[in-house]
């Protein structure tokens, strides 16, 4: 076994320099993700998702800290000093490191999990944390930890470190593009998790390919501590990681979404009234102020004599649900509530439950060529209204205004888009 | 009849210069995480030019050392090792001028790299054997955008700034070395 010199080397090892500074740099890329866009503080499930989305980066350079932190307990002189120069102490030697490397990626991944779901958790109300996101994060981390280990233990020299980077991140571009069928991009929803779940069939077979790429390379590993010519080893090596990274996508396995549809009407939070906007339990951090903003925004409207009582704009997640107005925001950015004045003049022209106007964007409308005309009229007459709300609202920003339109034509375009039809008078009143 | 360290070292500043000058050269588009947008594969010349770098660094603190005699040469050995840089990342910057991609700046890839190379420069002062890590974590940063224009540091790097960083880096690590060979040597 490992002599005990060995093992208080490994343990103490841990908390020097040589392990702290590669595990900060780790900790410094996988954080780093987080600031580059911050769409996902307000929502626990999508900030882990976006975490995990940091992997795609941060894991390749894992691989390669893992196999130099790992080289000084492969050398030759180690094994003397350690007693591990027989084969099972060997075998014990390389679990030992892979072990503490494993503690390395997982620690320093959670970390920066942590600290991005306590900013979500502090900043205000939010949603529920979807509990499979950190097994997918685990996913990336093992994977490269292995496969860092496994070159360590055929080549413990900072060039093999260097090209292990490389590699893991040549693995991760091709499992992004889908040219190989790996599960190593494991986070980045860009839409935010709103409306959508993570498949717990999708999550096994991600987990069970995975499970089997790690266990390839650690056997793998076990076989090159072992090995006492290094063209064994080197061959053990080539071949474990062409039957790894290569085997899955040879096998024709193709990995499922991650995630899908709940199919679920989502839990709403409303404010304002005439209109009411309504949003999901994780958006509702700008939901006063956007409120405030698209009241504002029916200034022009009302004095041309439009009515908004009983109207609701409805955030509608990743589905379309027939019966509620919608809200026409960027679902990813309300929690930021960044948005231009004509966005919310644009969210009150399109606010009526109208499946020619939405039903072909999100998916469930007809594909019929009236439909088509007619949702190519509608969104014309909508971009119409919104152009002269936005120019009575504010002079400074607005186009030339389309002389033929006046406060008369305004409600008869509002009527028109809120029951969902429009006449063939209106529509040559559209262009100029 | 040239030492190993010697073509180690050549063959990482000529391997990391034909890298650059193909990464730029070659139009192809890459996604990158934290972004819906592709980028220019010019966005690896930081890390492609950096690493080697840094890797070399021991070794061009070997070859500083081995045989020195004279402080005056291992200033022209380091002039030298100066130089072979500033080759790399001249021409680099002299092909980023004349190759345009949409949208990004190929001459900021080329002012990343060098920033790269100085902050790697700068942490060998403290420990040549963490160098080529801090290079690769920020070459890896390089590839990631801030907001509000979520540009990739890569492409956003102003020239001025790379050059100060990498002046900076390599006179620190030069005067590093040259006291090592001084205490190494003082005859």
């Amino acid at each position: 076994m490992v002599g005990e010199a060995g093992v208080r080397h490994l343990v103490r090892s841990t908390f020097t320099l040589s392990f702290g500074i590669p595990f900060a740099l780790f900790v410094l890329l996988d954080g780093f993700v987080l600031v580059t866009d911050l769409r996902w503080v307000g929502e626990l499930g999508w900030t882990v998702d976006w975490a995990n989305a940091g992997l795609f980066v941060s894991a390749s350079l894992l691989a390669g800290l893992v196999a130099f932190v790992s080289n000084p307990f492969f050398a030759s002189g180690f094994r003397q000093v350690a007693q591990a120069d027989s084969g099972i102490a060997r075998v014990r030697l390389f679990a030992s490191v892979w072990l503490r490397n494993l503690v390395l990626g997982l620690a320093g991944h959670a970390v920066v999990v942590g600290v991005a779901l306590a900013i979500t958790a502090s900043t205000g109300p939010t949603d529920a944390i979807l509990p499979l996101a950190f097994v997918y994060a685990l996913l990336p981390i093992v994977i490269f930890v292995t496969l860092g280990t496994l070159a360590s233990a055929y080549a413990p020299s900072p060039l093999v470190s260097v090209l292990v980077v490389g590699l893991a991140y040549l693995l991760s571009y091709n499992a992004a593009s889908a040219g190989l069928q790996l599960p190593l991009v494991v986070g980045g929803e860009e839409a935010g998790m709103v409306g959508l779940e993570f498949s717990t069939s999708s999550a096994l077979v991600w987990a069970g390919v995975a499970f089997a790429i790690t266990g390839i390379l650690f056997v793998a590993g076990l076989l090159v501590a072992l090995a006492r010519r290094s063209s064994i080893a080197a061959g053990v090596t080539v071949l474990a990681c062409l039957v790894a990274f290569a085997g899955p996508t040879l096998a024709g396995l193709h990995l499922p979404s991650r995630v899908e549809t709940t199919g679920r009407p989502l839990a709403l939070v409303c404010a304002g009234s005439a209109p009411r906007v309504c949003v999901a339990r994780g958006h509702t951090r700008q939901l006063t102020r956007i409120a405030g903003r698209v009241d504002e925004a029916t200034v022009p409207f009302r004095q041309a004599g439009v009515d908004f009582t009983g109207v609701s704009l409805e955030e509608q997640g990743d589905s379309y649900v027939p019966g509620k107005g919608i809200l026409d925001l960027s679902s990813s950015d309300l929690d930021l509530g960044d948005f231009a004045g004509r966005d919310y003049v644009q969210a009150l022209t399109k606010p009526r439950d109208c499946a020619a106007l939405w039903g072909d964007r999100i998916g469930n409308g007809a594909g019929d060529g009236r439909s088509a005309t007619s949702s190519t009229r509608l969104l014309d007459l909508a971009d119409a209204l919104t152009d002269w709300g936005y120019a009575r609202l504010s002079p400074a920003g607005r186009t030339e205004p389309n002389s033929h339109h006046d406060d008369a034509w305004a409600h008869l375009a509002y009527t028109a888009l809120a029951h969902c039809s429009v006449s063939s008078s209106l529509a040559a009143t559209i262009k100029k | 009849m040239p030492h190993l360290r010697d073509r180690w070292i050549v063959g990482l500043t000529a391997g990391r210069l034909v890298i650059a000058l193909i990464l730029l050269v070659v139009p192809t588009l890459v996604p990158i995480p934290g972004s819906d947008r592709v980028q220019p594969i010019a966005i690896f010349v930081p890390i492609a030019v950096a690493v080697p770098a840094a890797l070399s660094l021991r070794e061009r603190l070997a070859w500083l050392g081995t045989g020195v005699a004279a402080r005056r040469l291992g200033i022209l050995r380091m002039s030298t090792s100066f130089v072979a840089d500033a080759v790399v990342l001249g021409t680099c910057s002299v092909l980023a001028d004349v190759v345009s991609a949409p949208g990004v700046s190929l001459s900021a890839a080329v002012a990343c790299a060098a920033a790269v190379e100085g902050v790697a420069y700068l942490t060998a002062v403290a420990s040549v054997r963490f160098a080529w890590l801090v290079a690769a974590t920020l070459g890896a940063i390089a590839l990631l955008g801030l907001p509000p224009s979520g540009i990739p540091l890569a492409f956003s790097m102003p020239t001025w700034l790379g050059a100060s960083v990498f002046v900076l880096g390599f006179v620190a690590y030069g005067l590093l070395s040259l006291r090592r060979i001084v205490v190494a040597d003082p005859g």
